[in-house]
């Protein structure tokens, strides 16, 4: 491997970067981020921020209330009784004359260790037991029935008789708040862990001899810290609410002492007489309420920064015509003899650009071109990240968000697509251009039998009346040779083996009688058997109907059995184009070659593989020349300089300057 | 001939279903895994195949027959017992996403296994982990990061790695290269038999997919409904099948290139 150095930014992909085969050091690998602490993480919160200093506030106001109230909590001052706020008295005066500012700073004590000790009994209780629940079957079954169970009883009623029971205690009626919130919490728990308790990781820590104990504490706790903590900080506002609601009834807090509730339950006595008093006592409850729930927020979101990737910036529009410009510059020699049949889709220098890391617009699809006439199957072959669903997309007028087409044109039967508007454009799906996903079932509503679904689409697209579609929708299930079409018909998607909805979405995709059926990886989720039959199937409905296909697929065997020609795909750009037997005998493009090599099917049990070093370089890293330059066993020094235009005959195309004679590469920049 | 390294006898599984019987998942199996020798297992999805694995590795309750491992009963093994066999039985899962901690450093993912073990120093502990990372060709900065941040293949790697920190005898591989893309698959592939030739270590190596079993294994067992229907040595069972859904397995792979002649096909080995 002779690599220059000049190569080396295009190895240097996040997604795609794997340094097989390379020396030690010389790795395409990230560089090593530094990531801020949790703490500094929060930081960057401003809401979570704001709700910490306002806690933090309050807590300290609560601790050094001797220190800081300017008067005592039972200081009154009887000449003047419900004052607005004075130099004095900053927040005003209560029915007693007592001032409101220093009572608030005493009445959040018995508030704060309210709200604290329901948060911690609600979590010592919770916690470990809806961790049990949920790696234990055994626990399960006793836990969630006791669970349901708890969740009926009317907490106010038992909050009541405790407060009976302890002589007016505030404190014990919080623990047992937190016992009656536990249950919740607990279901909270419980469905996280479940979640995480299925990852292969937690299997993989039991092969270490991990016990249920040591799995719960090091795997499963720390990933469900953050809908913990979020619930947890809705108990806390939750407790601090009941509280207050308790100390407004007279309840809990005795009185002189002094309480938040019985602060508002004073306020609203005097509310005829004085409506300010409302205001600093009321908004200091809604905004402690406010803070928690905001925090808990906060904190999830630090949490889970941690340890995910970086999300991607916001999306930006670039300008469409300036990048169209340049594609069109670049887009090669088209000159394809017209024959017949008919050219169905023609695809020019489509180019497709999408926010990249940083905000910088990443092109994904970049001057893609081909045809496809009517009837003749097309496969695109490539790995993930080098652009072929996202070509599929394109022509199918179906990108992802944020994603849109910068350069090139998109002709169905003569008429550009890209130019249409978006219902002119539905009317194409369906009718002209049909669509098969890998996941059928994702194709299925499971609320709809297969036939009132594909009679469904039927009308949609012929506007049959309800019987007529509803015998095409029979008819189709033949067509796609299930066995028994009437009984299928009234069957639910769930009813449906794997390849069952496949069959199943490929009658669905025929109901609107397309001429091209575009299929993304088609058979992959499919056991072997299976994907045979459904590329059998392809086939022969291909030559019934005369439709064209477009097979998206990373697997050379199943574009082998069903296309005529191939494209090959890679980092974004077509790199061959040909018959798919001679691609597949003769390949001129390195990439082809290597993927070829790569398969372990053509490999010799005993010898090594031929590998390609590295992996596909993410969008937005692609080298301005060869993009296969960094992985290919025959680079030269011409390959990084410029971008490779595609060169060959009309039948079989390749962008590799091996392709051709030397002095046609001087004819090109 | 020396005892085998793994020994399956007659093994049958069922799982618990909340109505109706108990479903079979493995009903009778037999098999033998010689050291450092890959046993590929195949079948479709259903078959039990992943059912087995786990089995071996004690994730699922055994109702019948017998495991041995290198001569010792290991059916129905404890846990002390278990944490002892996990220093010689490791596992690669298919899912390079699923199978790493998201919230650990690679680092703390690979020592785990020896810290709970409690076998060495936390010096040699560290030490081992760069021995693994170096292993499967990652630098040793990759034990401060974190999976996020790793591709797919990569993922893989790591997840390999964290298999070899205990210097296993043997690794069961449930899919471990279906999630990867043509080129990533050979670059793993080509290190599974870099890591049995110079460590002796033997695969059980399960995977629907029969191109990459008929490559990287040595002995194969079809499995289908839960039972063996076939098994031997692959090249045999490959060229010669003898049950009918073994002939229908393999008359089903996709052939693109079953009429190019090998050498045509340009690989770096065969040049030198």
């Amino acid at each position: 491997m002779t690599a220059p150095s000049g190569a080396e930014p295009a190895a240097r992909a996040l997604t795609g970067a794997d340094p097989a085969g390379a020396p030690p050091g010389a790795e395409p690998v990230v560089a090593p981020s530094g990531r801020p602490g949790l703490a500094r993480r929060l930081l960057r919160h401003p809401l979570a921020v704001g709700a910490l200093l306002y806690l933090a506030a309050v807590v300290v106001l609560a601790i050094f209330a001797p220190v800081f109230a300017p008067y005592g909590p039972q200081e009154a001052d009887l000449t003047r009784v419900l004052a607005t706020p004075t130099a004095d008295h900053w927040l005003g005066t209560d029915s007693l004359g007592r001032d409101i500012a220093s009572r608030l700073m005493f009445g959040a004590r018995p508030a704060l260790t309210g709200v604290l000790v329901t948060v911690l009994v609600a979590a010592v209780i919770a916690i470990p037991i809806g961790l049990s629940a949920a790696l234990s079957g055994g626990a399960d079954r006793i836990v969630s029935p006791l669970v349901d169970l708890l969740m009926s009883i009317p907490a106010i009623v038992v909050l009541l008789m405790v407060l009976a029971t302890f002589d007016q205690e505030l404190l014990a009626a919080m623990a047992a708040l937190g016992v009656l919130t536990a249950p919740g919490l607990v279901r909270v728990v419980r469905a996280a862990a479940l979640t995480v308790a299925g990852e292969p990781y937690v299997a993989a820590a039991r092969v270490y001899g991990f016990g249920r104990f040591a799995i719960a504490l090091r795997h499963v706790l720390p990933r469900i810290t953050g809908p913990i903590l979020v619930n947890l900080s809705l108990v806390a506002a939750t407790a601090l609410l009941t509280e207050t609601g308790l100390n407004f009834l007279g309840l809990g807090v005795h009185l002189p002492e002094a309480s938040w509730g019985g602060m508002v339950a004073d306020a609203s006595a005097a509310m005829n007489q004085q409506n300010w008093m409302l205001i600093p006592t009321g908004a200091v409850v809604a905004g402690t309420v406010i803070a928690l729930v905001l925090l808990g927020d906060g904190v999830r979101d630090a949490t889970a920064e941690g340890w995910a990737r970086p999300a991607t910036p916001a999306r930006s529009r670039p300008t469409r015509d300036a990048a169209a410009g340049r594609a069109r510059d670049r887009r090669p020699d088209d000159a394809v003899p017209a024959e017949n049949p008919p050219i169905l889709l023609r695809v020019d220098g489509l180019t497709v650009t999408v926010p990249g890391p940083g905000g910088r617009p990443a092109q994904v699809i970049e001057d893609v071109s081909f045809d496809l006439r009517a009837g003749e199957t097309l496969g695109i072959v490539g790995e993930s990240g080098c652009g072929k669903t996202m070509t599929g997309r394109a022509v199918l007028g179906l990108l992802p968000d944020g994603a849109h087409i910068t350069g090139g044109s998109i002709r169905i039967d003569g008429v550009d697509a890209t130019t249409m508007g978006g219902r002119e454009r539905a009317g194409l799906r369906g009718s002209t251009i049909a669509f098969v996903s890998q996941e059928p079932m994702a194709a299925l509503d499971p609320l709809f039998t297969v036939g009132g679904h594909i009679a469904e689409a039927v009308r949609v697209h012929t506007g049959a009346g309800r019987a007529p579609a509803r015998r095409r929708a029979v008819e189709l299930l033949g067509q796609v040779r299930i066995s028994d079409p009437e009984r299928v018909a009234k069957m639910y998607p769930h009813q449906l083996s794997g390849g069952m909805a496949q069959r199943v979405a490929i009658a669905l995709a025929l109901a609107g009688g397309p001429r091209l059926l575009i299929a993304d990886e088609p058979t992959t989720a499919l056991d072997v058997t299976v994907q045979a039959e459904i590329l059998r199937l392809l086939r022969t409905l291909q030559r019934e109907t005369g439709m064209a296909i477009l097979l998206i697929s990373h697997d050379w065997g199943a574009v082998g059995e069903l296309c005529e020609r191939t494209l090959v795909m890679y980092a974004g750009q077509v790199v061959e184009s040909g018959p798919t037997a001679t691609i597949v005998a003769a390949p001129q493009h390195p990439y082809s070659e290597g993927l070829l090599a790569a398969n372990p099917q053509l490999g010799t049990p005993g010898m090594p593989l031929h590998v390609m070093p590295g992996g596909v370089p993410a969008p937005g890293e692609w080298p301005s020349g060869c993009h296969f330059a960094a992985r290919c066993p025959y680079v030269t020094d011409d390959c990084i300089a410029h971008p490779i235009a595609v060169a060959g005959t009309d039948d079989h195309r390749s962008r590799c300057l091996r392709t051709r004679p030397t002095h046609m590469i001087e004819a090109k920049p | 001939m020396t005892d085998p390294l793994l020994s399956i006898d007659d093994l049958t599984v069922r799982y618990p279903r909340r109505r109706g019987g108990p479903v079979t998942a493995l009903d009778g199996v037999s098999l033998t895994a010689g050291h450092g020798r890959t046993v590929g297992l195949v079948g479709e999805s259903g078959s039990g195949k992943s059912t087995l694995g786990k089995a071996i590795l004690g994730l699922v309750p055994v109702d019948g027959g017998s495991i041995t491992f290198d001569g010792r009963d290991i059916t129905r093994a404890g846990r002390r017992e278990r944490r002892e066999l996990s220093r010689q039985i490791q596992v690669v899962f298919q899912d390079p996403y699923g199978s790493l901690n998201p919230v650990k450093p690679i680092g703390r993912t690979l020592s785990e296994p020896l810290r709970v073990q409690r076998a060495i120093g936390t010096r040699d502990v560290r030490a081992r982990v760069l021995e693994a990372l170096e292993r499967v060709g990652l630098p040793a900065t990759a034990a401060d990061r974190y999976p996020a941040e790793f591709s797919g293949g990569q993922r893989q790697r790591i997840a390999i790695a964290r298999a070899l920190v205990m210097r296993p005898r043997l690794i069961v591989c449930d899919e471990p290269v279906s999630a990867l893309d043509l080129s990533l698959q050979a670059q793993i592939l080509n290190l599974f038999n870099e890591l049995k030739a110079d460590l002796g270590v033997a695969y059980l190596f399960i995977s629907h997919d029969l191109g990459v079993v008929r490559y990287l294994a040595d002995d194969v067992v079809v499995l289908y409904h839960g039972c063996v229907v076939e098994s031997g040595a692959t090249r045999s069972v490959y060229d010669h099948p003898r049950a009918d859904y073994t002939k229908r397995l393999i008359a089903a792979i996709p052939r693109a290139a079953q009429t190019i002649p090998n050498e045509k096909v340009p690989s770096c080995s065969s040049e030198s």
